[in-house]
């Protein structure tokens, strides 16, 4: 029973992960119609500036987590200027916005992999330390509840932005119609690149959580990136709560994977979530189905 | 020459396009020669036609089909594998055929498995699906000890094993191998299959209209790219007798798509061309491997930018401009024309005035002609949201006339024509055809039995010819098997000749002969709706939809429209025109139903409408009774 | 109100692809407190026309938009609606995912610096002219009727407190009823000032309900005047329904 609980707690921990980046998503597709294939890759930027914050130059925890927020998001915004805004103003048609964040994402981990070799990166301390609370006899590392509880807030925040404020709504207005949204005289460029700043946010607290969890290299951007669309299919395309459900039920799935069948094939596990959603329910499970025009 | 290049089936364009890819090839085959380094260096070379091969498959699932297996790396190794094990326990008995053959068969399998779960729901699961896969089949591999885990297996260490052919012989049968696959989707691509997977691609509204059967047609596109990527499994693991996890990774997926996308997609040289440009400066470069990925990266994002369609793209429009190659003809008379508002906008330049035989043909019906009862429509209702669209309509289209649909925007005239032809589906009410009901069928099966349409805005195969837009129609009628036509058959041979002819017929009836050979793209608006109607004519349906088809046309070409729906119903077809020009429908139609609100507000001949003074008031908020023109 | 002076000024607009102008060089204004029509047969350049004043450009061609003495032909839709100009385009099209009350605060989404109190009082104004909204605040929009969009649609615009207000086919098939709450609404905001631009693909309706009128074929302006006079004019309803031909004016080659 131990056993289960502790690798239910490691699932959820990981899950959280996989639900931010699956959130960040998110909040880039509903302003552009575009999906950021270079998002895994922006947060293993974030985990490696975490590294050397933390490990070799020993900054502060909270140190960190600022030069993270700032590392990213920059990134992202030089992302949205090079890979993205040519193909925002134009009708989303092909597959030019996926070759041109595809080749963001392979520069990225280029830059990573001279900048720190190919060496997996190794487990930092945590930001609440490497404690445990103790539970009916179950170990939970403090960094698990850090991961988890961040994905909550920041759902919680977005879905308060979106609802509340004048730039969610405008945002959500974008997503549905940009011409209309132009007509009243909202900008739908200066639109997607905050998207882009509020997805690097969230991606790099991403990366300031999981860096203590799991031990990463350069090449696993990819990685995150296909698992993080996975959480996304399965909790349903273009609602919030789905990512974080999606995130959660894949992060639990490998780790049981992991404990009742093997862990060396661990990642087949995120196969069959997406081939038990294709299979069950294919709008995933808080999506929605589009009404189609002709 | 130019009698077996038209029995072929191509047009004098294609003559020339020839030529860039039999300048790769014999450069290809020229490669050991020039570079004149030793057997060595030949495996490497094999290694990148292993991957040109990979490279075409893609292009015909991917630039031709649509259906983007970005992870087909996965179908690769899983055929390697295959060969690899197989020749690992039969080395004796296992040559470069047999390899090829186990790859291909084990590709196709992965390629289903991959692609059956994910086509059921949509084409952006296929390259997450495939993606992950590859990504995940070189992991497990790693663990895997019968596939010899993180070192592979070493063929050439296998006891009893000895590679028959090597050095340049090997060379040159690999490099007739990319010959072979390539003139296989050449031919494919100049198919019915080729032509289902275009039109596929260009839209499923628009396959749907002409019959074509999204999965089927799906899977096909699939499991072509998969068998073919096995095979180049094979091809691999012969030249370089090993195979590891390594072989091929998610990394060389992306590479594959880099060469895709700088030589473009879509054509068939664009692919080779391209993938050989960055197989080869990431083989040779070695030197500074480090920052490759920032070379292809940034590569990649300028032609992405700039350069969408690729150096193929470029240098057509430049062999054009240097007169290589001979530009398409172009006829200019009558004036030009605005585009309705909101249609695409029509390339500047080309403009024909209709100039029809002087005597249109018969077009008995083909499809659904065993069939005699005319189309009903019964309590027919449909509502978006809060927007009730259509509401307790009741409709007879009946074979050999012409069933005018008049109504202001927003009537529901056009949602009654996509519940007819299933491109929306009904919340009440049942659609028949005598006794066979319509609305519970997918909307190609509603084409298949031989009931037409056209589009508010035209859909065309942009990159196609007018013919080339029109065959595809006829060819649901005239049959072959796939194989047939692909391999050219002679029954192949001679269906595809039919089906040309037949289009051919058709367009010349509308006086576009002078269009045949242009891209649609080229063609002006007014010329687009005609090559539409052509291509519903080409069905030879019992009954044909036309969805405002005299918007933004000269009046000439309106006339023309007006005569082909009189001749349709002449010729037996029932014709149901949705249009806003009143008088248009009023001279040439049998039977008017005029909506208001998805409500059908009257029906009956032209005459009692132009003296029901009601509608015309409410109609169009007019006092006088309509007036027909002169 | 009287007419008072020019608010809308445009002068030698063209718009279009390439070589091919939808529309091909039309002149026309827009005073205070006056409706305008703007009629003609589908595809004629209608909607471009008033798409492309909007700010949604399709080439740059020479000519010259005005918005009450400020020129704004080369300004971006964003910067057209803080000089006071609304287009409510055709189809009612509004964010039906969204519900009535952020659908109308989108609309002032350019004046959000004023405030929360400014917006509200900005929508009291709009439930008073549409009172059926004020029942629907809180409705997803996706679920009103056509007629009901299309009030959400106006309403949005009006948020922005425009001088100018352009709308393009607003009561295409909506019932009688909804068209004439609509067109009330439009008299009273011409009442209170606004240049109003309607296009309108009845022609009975669009001469009933404006004092002046402009009728477009083929991308140009071939008949214009005052309303009542070219309700006589049996010309004007013939070439919208297409069964006249424009000579002397019609481009050729």
């Amino acid at each position: 029973m131990t056993l289960f609980l502790t690798a239910l707690f490691a699932g959820l921990a990981v899950g959280s992960v996989y639900g931010l980046i699956a959130l960040s998503y998110t909040v880039v597709f509903n302003s552009t119609a575009i999906f950021n294939v270079a998002q895994g890759d922006l947060m293993m930027a974030g985990v490696l500036v975490s590294y050397f914050c933390l490990d070799r130059w020993h900054l502060p925890q909270i140190v960190t987590l600022f030069v993270i927020l700032a590392v990213v998001v920059a990134i992202s915004l030089l992302e949205e200027r090079v890979a993205v805004r040519p193909f925002v103003s134009k009708p989303v048609v092909g597959l030019g916005w996926f070759i041109a964040t595809l080749a963001f994402s392979l520069v990225l981990e280029t830059v990573a992999s001279i900048i720190y070799g190919q060496n997996p990166v190794v487990p930092i301390p945590g930001a609440l330390g490497s404690g445990t609370i103790t539970v009916d006899g179950v170990h939970v590392a403090t960094k698990f509840i850090l991961a988890f509880v961040t994905m909550i807030v920041i759902l919680v925040a977005l879905e308060i932005f979106y609802k509340r404020s004048w730039l969610g709504t405008a945002m959500r207005g974008v997503a549905e119609d940009r011409e209309v949204a132009a007509l009243r005289g909202i900008d739908a460029l200066r639109i997607s690149r905050l998207a882009f700043v509020i997805a690097g946010v969230v991606t790099a607290l991403a990366a300031f959580v999981v860096a203590p969890i799991v031990s990463a290299d350069v090449s696993v951007g990819l990685t995150y990136g296909l698992k993080g669309f996975i959480a996304l299919a399965a909790g349903g395309f273009g609602s919030l709560r789905g990512c974080v459900i999606g995130g959660l039920i894949l992060g639990v799935a490998e780790q049981m994977f992991d404990l009742y069948v093997s862990s060396n094939y661990e990642i087949l596990a995120g196969l069959i979530v997406v081939l038990i959603v294709l299979a069950v329910r294919p709008t995933g499970l808080f999506g929605r189905t589009a009404v189609r025009e002709v | 020459m130019n009698d077996l290049v038209s029995r072929l089936g191509f047009d004098s364009r294609a003559w020339i396009r020839w030529a860039f890819p039999a300048v790769l090839i014999i450069g290809l085959y020229l490669v050991p020669q020039l570079s004149g380094s030793g057997t060595f260096r030949l495996g490497e070379y094999e290694e990148i036609l292993a991957f040109l091969i990979i490279a075409v498959a893609l292009n015909i699932a991917m630039g031709y089909g649509g259906q983007y297996i970005l992870g087909i790396t996965a179908v690769f190794a899983v055929g390697a594998y295959g060969a690899i094990l197989v020749a690992k326990y039969h080395p004796q008995n296992v040559g470069l055929v047999a390899m090829c053959v186990v790859g291909g068969v084990v590709g196709a399998v992965g390629g289903l498995i991959i692609g059956l779960p994910a086509l059921r729901v949509g084409g952006f699961y296929l390259a997450l699906v495939s993606l992950f896969a590859a990504l995940a089949i070189p992991t497990v591999a790693q663990q895997w000890g019968l596939v010899g885990a993180d070192t592979g297996i070493p063929l050439y260490a296998v006891e009893g094993w000895e590679a028959k052919l090597g050095g340049e012989t090997l060379y040159v049968i690999v490099v007739s191998l990319v010959l072979l696959a390539t003139l296989f989707s050449w031919a494919l691509v100049n198919s019915r299959v080729g032509h289902r997977f275009v039109a596929l691609h260009t839209s499923p509204q628009l396959a749907s209209s002409i019959g074509i059967r999204a999965y089927r047609t799906q899977l096909l596109a699939i499991l072509i790219a998969s068998a073919m990527a096995g095979i180049a499994g094979g091809i691999y693991v012969y030249t370089q007798e090993f195979f590891a996890p390594g072989s091929s990774s998610v990394q060389f997926a992306v590479l594959l798509l880099a060469g895709m996308t700088i030589g473009g997609m879509g054509t068939i040289t664009g692919p080779l061309l391209g993938s050989a440009i960055i197989l080869g400066i990431n083989q040779f470069f070695t030197g500074f491997q480090q920052y490759n990925g920032i070379v292809f990266g940034v590569l990649l994002l300028v032609f992405a930018v700039f350069l969408p369609n690729g150096l193929m793209a470029r240098l057509t429009v430049l062999s054009e401009r240097l007169g290589i190659r001979p530009r398409p003809p172009s006829l200019t008379s009558g004036p030009a024309l605005p585009a309705a508002d909101g249609a695409p906008p029509p390339t500047p330049g080309t403009v024909v005035a209709a100039t029809p035989a002087s005597q249109l043909p018969d077009w008995p019906p083909v499809l659904g002609a065993d069939n005699s009862s005319p189309l009903v429509v019964e309590g027919a209702r449909r509502a978006f949201g809060g927007v009730t669209a259509v509401d307790d309509m009741y409709l007879t289209i009946t074979r050999g006339q012409v069933h005018g649909l008049i109504g202001s925007n927003g009537s529901g005239k056009t949602t009654l024509l996509n519940l007819i032809s299933r491109f929306y589906s009904l919340d009440a009410g049942r659609i028949m055809i005598g006794d066979t009901r319509l609305d519970n069928q997918p909307p190609h099966a509603v084409a298949r039995a031989g009931i037409a349409r056209t589009f508010q805005s035209p859909k065309l195969m942009l990159r196609e010819t007018a013919l080339e837009n029109v065959i595809p129609a006829v060819e649901l009628r005239v049959r072959c098997t796939g194989a047939e036509s692909v391999l050219r058959l002679p029954r192949g041979v001679r269906v595809n000749r039919q089906a040309r002819t037949e289009a051919l017929e058709i367009l010349e009836a509308l006086g576009l002969q002078h269009v045949i050979h242009q891209q649609a793209a080229a063609l002006p608006h007014g010329t687009r709706r005609l090559v539409e109607m052509a291509r519903a004519i080409a069905l030879r349906p019992s009954f044909i939809l036309l969805d405002e088809p005299a918007a933004g046309l000269s009046p000439v070409e309106l006339d023309l429209v007006a005569e082909v729906c009189q001749n349709l119903a002449r010729s037996g077809v029932g014709v149901l025109l949705i249009e806003h020009n009143v008088p248009m429908v009023l001279s040439i139609a049998d039977t008017v139903t005029c909506l208001h609100q998805g409500k059908r507000l009257f029906q009956g001949t032209p005459a009692e409408l132009r003296a029901d003074t009601s509608v015309a008031s409410v109609f169009l908020g007019i006092d006088e009774p309509l007036e027909a023109s002169s | 109100m009287k007419t008072g002076e020019p608010l809308l000024v445009v002068s030698d607009l063209y718009a279009g692809y390439g070589s091919l102008k939808a529309v091909d060089g039309i002149s026309f204004q827009v005073n205070e407190a006056e409706t305008v029509a703007l009629i003609g047969r589908n595809g004629a350049g209608k909607t471009t026309s008033l798409l492309s004043i909007a700010g949604l450009r399709y080439g740059r061609f020479p000519g010259s938009v005005q918005l009450a003495g400020a020129e704004v032909s080369t300004s971006s839709s964003r910067q057209i609606v803080d000089a006071g100009l609304a287009h409510v385009p055709e189809g009612h099209r509004i964010f039906r995912s969204l519900t009535v009350e952020e659908n109308l605060r989108l609309g002032a989404y350019t004046r959000r610096r004023a405030g929360r109190k400014a917006a509200a009082g900005t929508m009291e104004r709009v439930f008073d002219l549409f009172p059926i909204l004020r029942t629907y605040a809180t409705r997803n929009a996706g679920f009103l009727s056509g007629g009901e969009q299309q009030m959400v649609a106006i309403g949005q615009a009006l948020m922005a407190e425009p001088r100018v207000l352009m709308l393009d086919e607003p009561t295409s098939g909506l019932a009688p009823v909804v068209i004439r709450t609509i067109y009330d609404a439009i008299a009273r905001l011409r009442e209170q000032g606004l240049a109003i631009l309607i296009v309108e693909q009845s022609v009975p309706r669009a001469l009933a309900n404006s004092s002046r009128c402009y009728v477009m074929e083929r991308g140009r302006i071939v008949i214009s005047g005052d309303s009542p006079t070219l309700a006589q004019d049996e010309h004007v309803s013939a070439i919208v329904r297409g069964t006249e031909e424009v000579s002397s004016q019609a481009k050729t080659g």
